[in-house]
């Protein structure tokens, strides 16, 4: 059956799209698309005919529907209590678009609702759509839902843009100006980025969902809307759409017409077409067939099994010559028919579009809120103690009250800075006064400066609130930016604050102030330290602790540092989000005092690490580095980044560096092993795992990852010892699982879904130790408590999910559960993106291959193995959910090579 | 909230539309008029409702306001869309039937009274004769292509969207749109073969 949906997909979505067009222009179109592939050619040109022919035949019904009957509100109607539709603004393929009115929140948003009628859940892509942030990303607020008198309806209401689709620009003015284009482009570049990091793929990405508006200063803003919303127009009860992927032909990518899920690189193939449709006003023209032929048996049902192996660079060619010439190579880079050939990432195609390279950096900056690009070398990244620097410090800026101290407190950073380094030039603010110079424009052309300090405070009630930027006055790109509030008589941790933002911003060696605690609030903060060692029983005593250290000492950035390293602790244990976010509320707070410190950086790294903000992560750890380079820690984690980012020498090289910082210290080693394990390079694992056991011989963690890897080396007996010894130790939940494993491994399923049993009643659930209990369950044949524990597996790895979307590791869980779950669609689509993500990952590998066995694709499971390193095949030939594949001759085969 | 078909026929009892459907799902046509007496009053409560202008709840969705009944009378699970697939194209069947009727009785004959029937095919002339012209067709053409036949009668007799049908049959809208292309061909060649018929019978005579 499924070849037959996919090849109806296919089908009559030509049929349509030649329909669409004039008649005369139908046989070309039908030649240039299918001409190479007889049996689709012969299917479409047929039904184009009979179409012809037999005109609207049956096309007019006997019943004609109310028109309105479509809409689910009316212009007047309060949804939901709070939402005042104003009126539609646009119809698309999903349904309707309302400007409205949030009464509650008195702004002006659109009300996109999905149809009336059967409605399900809105996909996971819609919710994590939901968290991307970005100017030119439309926001959306919230999914909804509401009661009407036709049953429920589904809306998500987002921000609402003024203005017109690319689409309807270039419709009316024809093709844009390339300087427009490129402004465009790096906009569309900027907010795809952003999305993509946060692992949410478009999926329909063409000019009708670009809206082009107006930003306060009157440039030109490009907003991406209907992001993850691509399926959604699907309105059957499946949730996941059945084989319809949205998209629109001109822009699909040859991977989507061979049935493969949407990914990061199709929305860059999508992003191509824009461009040429932005430059000549029409989407390139396919210069020869496709043999799709080959790749989708059109009696048969083979489409299901076809690969991407079938797609063949020349078949899929287009025609860019109308481009102008600057374009063709990052179009024809864009279009690549071999996903793999394409950009790596939406960065690289802003850094080729950019002019300069020196320019570019600052755009992908912007871009990025100020962080290096995924693909580029961090290491390489320049630094500026090189070069003579002038910094400009402004007078700052009062609003209320007036404040006394203000001109002080920034003549007093001046100073501080004067001499901080050799090759930086302070202009005092007296100075830029007597030349009447208040902005970076006028510090640049007037005083000649690199770098410009502004700031401005605001006097309220009881607080001073600051804010401040480090701003190259070169590209006008804000470096860093400093906000905080400061009781009156703490005005002069601004000081502090403010030089330490600098030294960040220009990357000083050396300048950071050093952080203590004054005597005041010492015992305090040595109490919290105590509490905070002893572990997540005494993590709210040290809450407490630390608190009243800062109220003694709010001069320090450590206690706050600390609290928010303790809410880390409560986060990592009882994964709830919340505990991430007051991180995030004490990291800022320790960020207004010093935010050069080492230990603000390197928790602040540790929180956007987790949030899958691996960029500003790896910023955040690199100061840290160059701020204090002997401690492990930071370079431990700068480690882990890379990896997350795919980056493997990098990430070797850093925990290399992290174990030279400190040789006597088990957690690089640890780390190190953990990696080699994702890897599946076991012996290496082992290897390192035993040095952390023998530098920490009292570590249960370190005894508890060695008996995992023993067991990958299906040294079942050593692995389990390990293990119980460390059990012994301490009963964590991991260890349990663990056990549990190995127990699994070996087919004692009753034994295993014991250990998994008391992994739960040990900590907090993860979706990983949920699904082992229900495979467990599965195999004692007890399927209705496996079907449950799936059932709340796939809640979990949901959340995890929506948390860190790039986590690749939970993201293949989450496909596995489905699977398990016989939600075929969602499993492929969502072990696809976990196998783009962090394609060197055994994990993910092996995941995938357990997958597409429970999915009974045994190619797909066998080409995953081809693409892995060999020690996977063997790993797997134990596995006992795998009879099947063992007894495949393909994979025998493997194994023997 | 309004609702039109807000009684029910609690002495239908759930168990025996379920019942029915598997019988009519196994390849038992002769259930159909059973089924039909079960089904008729709701879809009669239905049209009225969709059809008329004048009630305040006119975003009523044919669909949803099946889908309704078909839970209703079912009894059903959210996932059984086997069962709920089969209901739809009994519906389907019925409606058609309801509609036939109502043009066959024209212009002299007994109309069966359904709220706002009237006002609905007012000006439909001649996609009324279209219908009868293929009503006995598509009897014939459900012998074969159940599927394709459900498909005509979803879009054609209640105007369903393709979504609509396609959600109906749990079918993708793709495979939707083939069957009512095919269904079209299927009746357009059959219809032209019967005008051809016709023809050569007036040049012989």
């Amino acid at each position: 059956m499924q070849g037959e949906l996919e090849n109806d997909e296919l089908v009559m979505m030509l049929v349509e799209s030649a329909l669409s067009r004039p008649p005369e222009e139908r046989e070309n179109f039908l030649q240039s698309l299918c001409s190479g592939t007889p049996g689709l050619y012969d299917e479409v040109r047929k039904r184009i005919e009979w179409e012809e022919r037999m005109g609207g035949f049956l096309q007019d019904p006997l019943i004609r529907r109310v028109e309105s009957a479509a809409d689910p509100f009316e212009a007047g109607e309060l949804v939901s209590g709070r939402f005042r539709i104003v009126r539609v603004v646009g119809r698309g393929g999903m349904g309707v678009v309302y400007e409205a009115l949030d009464e509650r929140l008195d702004r002006r948003i659109a009300v996109k609702c999905a149809q009336v009628g059967f409605q399900s859940r809105l996909p996971p892509e819609a919710r994590s759509a939901r968290e991307v942030s970005h100017y030119n990303v439309c926001k959306v607020h919230e999914l909804h839902t509401a009661t009407t008198p036709s049953g429920e309806v589904d809306f998500i209401t987002m921000e609402f843009v003024d203005g017109e689709t690319l689409s309807q620009r270039i419709a009316r003015d024809g093709p844009l100006k390339p300087e427009e284009a490129r402004e465009i482009a790096l906009q569309l570049c900027a907010g795809l980025a952003q999305a993509h990091r946060q692992g949410v793929v478009h999926g329909d990405l063409k000019c009708a969902n670009v809206i082009l508006t107006k930003s306060s200063d009157s440039s030109i803003r490009a907003v991406l809307t209907d992001f993850g919303l691509a399926r959604l127009k699907v309105g059957d009860g499946g949730g996941f759409g059945r084989s319809e992927r949205g998209g629109t032909l001109d822009y699909m990518a040859p991977e989507l017409f061979l049935g493969e899920p949407m990914t990061f690189a199709s929305d860059l193939y999508a992003l191509g077409v824009v461009f040429h449709i932005m430059l000549t006003g029409k989407p390139p023209a396919r210069l020869s067939a496709p043999e799709l032929g080959k790749a989708i048996t059109f009696a048969g049902s083979k489409a299901a099994t076809v690969t991407l192996a079938a797609v063949r660079e020349m078949d899929w060619l287009r025609d860019i010559a109308d481009l102008p010439s600057p374009w063709r190579s990052i179009v024809t880079r864009c279009l690549a028919a071999d996903a793999k050939a394409r950009y790596g990432s939406t960065l690289e195609v802003a850094a080729a579009i950019s002019p300069k390279r020196r320019a570019l950096k600052w755009v992908l900056a912007a871009a990025l809120t100020l962080v290096p690009a995924a693909g580029f070398n961090l290491w390489q990244w320049q630094q500026h103690s090189g070069e003579a620097m002038r910094l400009v410090v402004l007078p700052p800026t009062v609003e209320g009250a007036p404040i006394q101290a203000a001109n002080g407190i920034i003549d007093d950073v001046a100073s501080r800075l004067s001499g901080a380094h050799r090759n930086l030039l302070v202009i005092p603010s007296a100075e830029a006064k007597s030349n009447k110079v208040d902005t970076p424009e006028k510090a640049k052309s007037i005083l000649g400066a690199t770098h410009v300090l502004e700031t401005s405070l605001r006097s309220g009630p009881a607080e001073i609130t600051a804010y401040a930027s480090i701003v190259d006055a070169g590209s006008g790109l804000t470096l860093r930016e400093l906000k905080g509030s400061y009781a009156p008589a703490n005005l002069f941790v601004l000081g502090q604050a403010l030089t330490a933002a600098v030294t960040g911003a220009l990357r000083l060696h050396g300048a950071t102030p050093t952080d203590s605690v004054s005597q005041a609030g010492y015992a305090d903060y040595v109490q919290g330290m105590t509490q905070y060692s002893s572990g997540i029983s005494q993590a709210d005593a040290a809450i407490a602790s630390f608190n009243k250290a800062a109220a003694a000492d709010p001069q320090s950035p450590l206690p706050p540092a600390r609290i928010a390293e303790v809410d880390m602790l409560k986060f990592t244990v009882l994964r709830n989000r919340e505990w991430l976010d007051r991180a995030d509320e004490a990291i800022a707070k320790a960020q207004s005092i010093n935010p050069d410190s080492y230990l603000v950086l390197y928790l602040s790294g540790g929180i956007k690490k987790e949030r899958g903000q691996y960029e500003q992560a790896a910023q955040d750890y690199r100061r840290a580095i160059e701020v204090n380079p002997l401690e492990q820690n930071a370079w431990r984690n700068l480690a882990a980044v890379f990896a997350s980012m795919n980056q493997p020498d990098q990430a070797i090289a850093t925990y290399k560096k992290a174990i030279e910082a400190e040789p006597g210290n088990y957690a690089p080693y640890s780390s190190f092993g953990g990696y080699y394990y994702s890897l599946g390079q076991y012996q290496q694992a082992e290897q390192m795992f035993r040095r952390a056991v023998e530098l920490a011989p009292s570590n249960a963690a370190g005894l508890s990852n060695l008996g995992l890897t023993l067991r990958e080396e299906l040294r079942f007996d050593e692995a389990e010892k390990a293990l119980k010894d460390s059990l012994a130790m301490a009963r964590t939940p991991t260890t349990l699982s663990n056990l549990g494993a190995i127990f699994f491994a070996q087919s004692k399923f009753q034994e295993a879904s014991q250990y998994f049993e008391q992994s739960l009643e040990e900590g907090a659930p993860t979706a990983l130790r949920v699904k082992n209990l229900g495979d467990a369950y599965l195999r004692l044949g007890r399927s209705a408590e496996s079907t449950a524990a799936y059932r709340r597996a796939l809640l979990l790895a949901e959340t995890e999910v929506t948390q860190n979307p790039r986590l690749a590791y939970s993201r293949s869980v989450l496909a596995s559960i489905a699977a398990n779950l016989g939600d075929a669609n969602r499993a492929e689509f969502e072990m696809a993106q976990a196998l783009q993500m962090d394609p060197q990952n055994v994990r993910v590998r092996r995941r995938a291959v357990l997958t597409y066995e429970v999915l009974k694709n045994r190619d797909k499971s066998l080409q995953v193995l081809r693409d892995s390193p060999k020690s996977l095949a063997a790993d797997l030939s134990h596995d006992p959910s795998l009879k099947e594949l063992q007894k495949d001759p393909l994979f025998q085969e493997m194994l023997k090579r | 909230m309004h609702r039109a078909y807000s009684k029910v026929n609690q002495a239908d009892g759930d168990g025996e539309v379920t019942a029915l459907l598997r019988a009519w799902s196994g390849g038992d046509r002769s259930v159909e008029d059973r089924l039909f007496q079960l089904v008729l009053p709701d879809l009669r409560r239905i049209a009225g409702a969709l059809m008329s202008k004048e009630r305040a709840d006119h975003s009523l969705q044919p669909t949803a306001l099946l889908n309704e009944t078909y839970f209703r009378l079912v009894g059903a699970r959210q996932n059984d869309w086997a069962n709920r697939r089969h209901f739809f194209a009994v519906a389907a069947r019925a409606m058609r039937r309801l509609l036939i009727d109502h043009a066959r009785a024209r212009p002299h004959g007994v109309k069966i009274p359904i709220d706002g029937m009237e006002e609905l095919l007012k000006g439909r002339e001649s996609q009324m004769e279209l219908a009868l012209s293929i009503d006995g067709l598509l009897d014939e053409l459900s012998q074969t292509q159940q599927d394709w036949c459900s498909v005509v009668e979803l879009k054609f007799f209640w105007g369903f969207t393709d979504e609509e049908t396609a959600a109906a049959l749990d079918i993708s809208v793709r495979t939707t749109q083939r069957h009512f292309g095919d269904a079209r061909r299927w009746l357009f060649e059959k219809l032209e073969q019967g005008k051809c018929k016709a023809n050569s019978k007036t040049t012989n005579s």
